[in-house]
């Protein structure tokens, strides 16, 4: 099922802009997803090699092509390593890392950031 | 806040903005602690994060992932809270299930007017806690949030036994409370009523139709379990003749009603000191403490294989023990956390161990080393849209 859409995606004529670089982290997928599905600890080792060598805007790209791939599995593990990534992260990277721009009336924001201050201890540096 | 409408994989050079259901699932996927702290993010952000399809999302798959289990536990002994003379409040300590050892410590945010602290249940993160049946707060310690409910809508309170419970039929939270008349008055008698939280008001079920039943047992120092969507408890039912039997009352939580399952066939006689109800991985089990045929005691767990068939209980485990052993908690993975009194030593000296139910295998040198109420913990974001919550 997940080769017959991958072949699909190449034909389409639709996606002759995606960079060489989607297709040669995606494609490997299947093969590395069927070997180390049963092993979390390779997923874990995947996933520290994955982070340290791809930027995290580039695991949007990676997570947009497994959405149009349909490759549940492997837009929850993206979903998942996107996650890992940001959680330590402050309210401004989170709001670059997704394109957002604050929509809180003014006040609003201060009031509810103060609200749970607790959340705001021991975040990574910017 | 852009539009994030579903890109195709024509690339920007710039941003690129993923489909809001894909953030979401980038959110459900993140600890409780980073969840608050990106509330602040978007208006939208806020509005998600508090939603209750959010939160039950979150919860279903922090449950699915979760590696090792938690408990909380706090010291049910009298003078760590009593008095308003003493204002420290009472400390929980969380805990891997496995060992027991501690992972934090965590301060009850909220001041018990009376007597002392008990942990009534504990369902999906979100902890009930209760004194002398006056006093009941629900509290996510993983969010620093609490809430105290309100008063009984029952005229007077006597002899109370509580009961928490998750209402999965409506993702709610009831506390079922069950108070009887004096041993002294000529009739026993029960008012039950349950709060539930979507509606942040008790309501009277009613007495029991049946005067039969004498007792509800507190089912002290374990929580009254809740298996099936039902929470259980051991009572005592007087049958003709003035013969007492004891017999298994199963608050229905959806339907509200009772339902009497009889104990194992051959598991009560006079040698037993002690019985308590629990659930061992999602089932109903029985235990009692009783003399052994050989030296010493035994704690007997029976499981109901299929819940609500009689002849389906098993007798499962049977843990001897030489000296005599106080349990203090049942963990539903399968171990007894007892305490061995030391009555050699003048000053009676409490060891606490921990005893595999399959294996035997005790572990000793414990970080618990109080008589405790323990329940299960896990982070979530439960409460989080509930009415009058405070956070601290």
């Amino acid at each position: 099922m997940k080769f017959c859409t991958v072949k699909q995606y190449f034909d389409d004529e639709n996606n002759n802009n995606v960079t060489n670089g989607i297709a040669t982290t995606v494609i490997p997928l299947p093969n590395k997803h069927l070997k180390i599905k049963a092993n979390n600890k390779e997923m874990e080792q995947y996933e520290q090699e994955l982070l340290r060598n791809v930027m995290p805007q580039e695991l949007t790209k990676l997570i947009l092509a497994a959405n149009y791939l349909n490759f549940k599995e492997a837009l929850d593990f993206f979903c998942r390593t996107v996650a890992n990534a940001i959680q330590n992260k402050s309210v401004d990277y989170v709001r670059k890392f997704f394109g957002l721009e604050s929509d809180f009336e003014p006040g609003e924001e201060e009031k509810l950031c103060k609200e749970f201050a607790w959340s705001f201890e021991g975040v990574d540096e910017d | 806040m852009r539009e994030l409408r579903p890109q195709p994989p024509k690339l920007r050079r710039r941003n690129i903005y993923l489909p809001y259901d894909i953030v979401l699932n980038i959110l459900t996927r993140l600890p409780v602690k980073s969840l608050m702290r990106f509330r602040c993010v978007s208006k939208s952000w806020n509005s998600s994060i508090t939603s209750p399809d959010f939160i039950s999302t979150h919860l279903n798959n922090s449950i699915d992932s979760r590696g090792d289990g938690y408990v909380i536990h706090m010291p049910c002994v009298r003078d760590i809270c009593s008095s308003s003379i003493n204002t420290k409040r009472p400390v929980c300590t969380v805990a891997l299930d496995r060992t027991l050892d501690t992972i934090s410590e965590v301060r009850i945010p909220f001041h018990f007017p009376f007597g002392c602290a008990q942990i009534v249940g504990s369902c999906n993160g979100l902890l009930c806690f209760a004194t002398s049946a006056y006093c009941i707060y629900l509290w996510n310690p993983s969010i620093r949030i609490f809430k105290r409910l309100p008063n009984t809508c029952l005229g007077q309170l006597r002899f109370a036994t509580l009961g928490f419970a998750y209402h999965s039929e409506n993702n709610d939270y009831k506390v079922v409370r069950i108070s009887r008349s004096p041993f002294s008055a000529p009739v026993s008698s029960h008012e039950i009523e349950v709060y539930t939280l979507s509606s942040d008001s008790w309501r009277s079920v009613g007495m029991t139709l049946t005067t039969d039943v004498l007792f509800y047992d507190k089912n002290y120092p374990l929580p009254i379990p809740l298996v099936n969507g039902a929470l259980h408890w051991m009572s005592c039912i007087v049958e003709e003749e003035n013969h007492r039997r004891r017999m298994i009352m199963a608050f229905d939580v959806n339907s509200e009603k009772f339902k009497r399952l009889a104990l194992p066939d051959g598991s009560t006689d006079e040698n037993i000191f002690q019985t308590f109800l629990s659930s061992f991985k999602g089932k109903l089990a029985f235990i009692t403490w009783a003399r052994s045929e050989q030296r010493g005691t035994q704690y007997s767990i029976w499981v109901m294989k299929e819940y609500g068939v009689v002849e389906s209980w098993i007798k499962l485990f049977a843990v001897p023990f030489e000296r005599v052993a106080h349990c203090t908690a049942f963990m539903e993975y399968g171990s007894l956390l007892v305490c061995y009194i030391n009555d050699r030593v003048e000053s009676q000296e409490f060891k606490f161990v921990l005893v595999d139910i399959e294996t035997l295998h005790e572990k000793k040198d414990l970080d618990i080393q109080h008589h405790s109420y323990v329940a299960t913990f896990m982070e979530s974001l439960v409460l989080l849209d509930g009415a009058n919550v405070v956070s601290y």
